[in-house]
């Protein structure tokens, strides 16, 4: 998309909020259909311009020149009610997402049943519950920080599933008990990086099938939350350079053996190159994420935690440990806050024998390539104030400080790993600040 | 020394009235209220905060409550909320925007004015309200009050 798109969203957003009045949401006068809606002016700039900072995912991001694209987005919202027990949702998100574009897409659209005062059931577009905030991630006024701490949020790429819920509550005591039961199929786009040797590079398509989770939350008197949950699924990733290499390194076996003439080094060399496949192709893969999460809201203290785990048996996508504490005090309208968080690789899926470069050093480069892309450890410290100073509408200022080890890319883009400085990115220490600043509204 | 010592007292009613007149003017006292029709008698400051904050939607006759509110900012919400629930303004809006963004829930009707929110609950059984105490009369029923 050209330029000049990307930049239309947060300026018409920056009218918007400077014209509008934060106007409480619009009901009809039936009372029947309610519109609201949210969203964020947000800007960053980091200290380096060897990768792109971002939302996991986004075909773009902020590096030293300030960019709005990481956080600004604009979610409006829906909500028709058929009679007290029928009630249908729609929600439109507009963020920049892995094409390099600002697009609106259905985030949700589902209907509700309440089959009793306790009981609910959802059909349709809904948001996927992998985290403790997953429905609200986008709504940056509902949240403390400019945005949920990447190194447990950028874990999953997709936020929405096609499918269903069904949700039961009990009240125990002064506790309130609430189990889902939810499932469905889900597809995204992510961009793992702009351009390969040059050319430019397509998003990848993430699909997860037969997705089936259940999450068990706790709420106590006094502003606790507990939260387990568990998920498994089916995941697919396809691209047309993974499309590419897969065929190259289909190629390497028979290729060896017709240029040797022997069957048994094609083998061997057959052998290498489909190991290195399995290591960076998940199709259909199982996959599962688990989740504990705990938090806080009482007088003025704000604490949050989350402990996460993500399991892939096969491909690129690794196996990685997330967890983030958040801690807040409210003084009046301003609330300072610090997060410390983490993301760490505890297995690749599948190691790519180096033996495989003398047979095809190509082949053997795009494999490796393709599985640094999971490399994603890093560490995060965040410092921020969130300031409530009208109705509707908070002001964030952060500053995160994010340090990954020699051999990871962190959760950054780098858009192009063929690029001297994108291999200097990937093969040093590196630690990057990120400055952050995001205007926050509901109506 | 005599005329002083006759002082003390006055000064002291004086100061106890202009105390009581500041902690009035700070904290006037909240009611709340719903229908003359409604089978609800009283309430517990739990009750009525699960229902404003979109914990419970119903009432403890077990119907669903159509709660109404007052615009956020005004004397009386931030009353109401601070003592009901104790949150802020900023608070209470931040929890409906997390409900009405996943889908779980809506935020009460809010009405311009106290006598807005008399008329409706006057005239809706399973309405639930606040206004000043003050301004309760005989349309409407306080089944709690909050200093």
């Amino acid at each position: 998309m050209s330029h000049k798109n990307l930049q239309r969203l947060p300026l018409a957003l920056a009218a918007m909020v400077a014209c509008a009045s934060a106007q409480a949401e619009y009901t009809f006068d039936d009372g029947k259909l309610r519109l609201s809606g949210f969203g964020t002016v947000g800007v960053a700039r980091t200290s380096t311009d060897q990768a792109l900072f971002n939302t996991p995912g986004q075909g773009g991001g902020a590096d030293r020149s300030a960019s709005f694209n990481p956080d600004t987005k604009l979610g409006l919202q829906g909500s028709y009610k058929l009679n007290n027990t029928l009630s249908a949702t729609a929600q439109v998100l507009t963020k920049y997402r892995a094409n390099g574009d600002y697009t609106p897409q259905f985030e949700w659209a589902f209907g509700k049943w309440q089959a009793t005062p306790a009981t609910t059931l959802r059909v349709g577009r809904i948001g996927a519950p992998y985290f403790m905030v997953s429905d609200f991630r986008d709504v940056g006024y509902a949240n403390t920080a400019v945005r949920p701490p990447l190194d447990v949020y950028g874990q999953v790429p997709v936020s929405s599933v096609d499918g269903g819920d069904l949700s039961h509550q009990i009240t125990v005591g002064s506790a309130t008990l609430t189990g889902t039961l939810w499932g469905g199929q889900t597809k995204a786009k992510y961009a793992s990086a702009l351009r390969s040797n040059g050319v430019a590079a397509d998003p990848v398509l993430v699909k997860i099938r037969n997705q089936v989770g259940l999450n068990l939350q706790a709420e106590f008197d006094g502003g606790y939350t507990v939260r387990l949950g568990h998920s498994q699924g089916k995941l697919t990733v396809e691209s047309a350079s993974i499309d590419t290499l897969l065929s190259g390194l289909a190629l390497v076996g028979p290729g060896v053996a017709l240029q040797t003439g022997s069957a048994a080094l094609g083998a061997q060399a057959g052998a290498l190159a489909n190991g290195a496949a399995n290591a960076v192709t998940s199709s259909g893969t199982k996959t599962s994420f688990t989740g504990l999460g705990l938090s806080l809201d009482r007088d003025n203290i704000v604490l949050a935690t989350e402990y996460t785990l993500r399991k892939v048996d096969q491909g690129t996508v690794a196996d990685t440990t997330g967890w983030y504490v958040l801690g807040g005090y409210r003084l009046g309208n301003v609330l300072p806050y610090a997060v410390v968080s983490r993301v760490k690789v505890d297995q690749l899926n599948g190691s790519i024998n180096p033996a495989l470069q003398n047979f095809s050093a190509q082949a053997y480069a795009g494999a490796v390539t393709l599985q640094n892309v999971g490399k994603v450890t890093q560490n995060t410290l965040s410092l921020g104030a969130r300031w409530d100073f009208r109705s509707g509408m908070a002001l964030k200022a952060q500053l995160d400080h994010i340090s990954k080890p020699a051999g990871s890319n962190g959760l950054f883009l780098v858009p192009d790993a063929s690029t001297a400085a994108g291999q200097d990115f990937f093969n040093n220490k590196k630690k990057v600040n990120v400055l952050s600043l995001a205007l926050d509204f509901v109506f | 020394m005599k005329q002083h010592i006759a002082l003390i007292p006055a000064v002291k009613s004086a100061i106890a009235i202009g105390l009581f007149t500041l902690a009035h003017a700070a904290s006037a006292q909240v009611a709340v209220i719903v229908s003359p029709k409604s089978p609800v008698a009283s309430m517990s400051p739990e009750q009525v905060s699960a229902i404003f904050l979109g914990k419970s939607n119903t009432l403890p006759s077990g119907s669903t409550a159509v709660p109404v509110d007052l615009p956020d900012g005004t004397p009386v919400h931030e009353q109401f909320y601070s003592k009901a629930a104790g949150k802020t303004g900023a608070q209470v809006k931040a929890t409906w925007a997390r409900l009405t963004f996943s889908g779980k829930g809506t935020p009460p009707k809010e009405l311009g004015s106290a006598a807005d929110v008399k008329k409706f609950v006057a005239a809706n059984p399973d309405a639930i309200g606040y206004v000043e105490k003050s301004a309760v009369d005989g349309t409407v029923k306080a089944v709690l009050t909050i200093d």
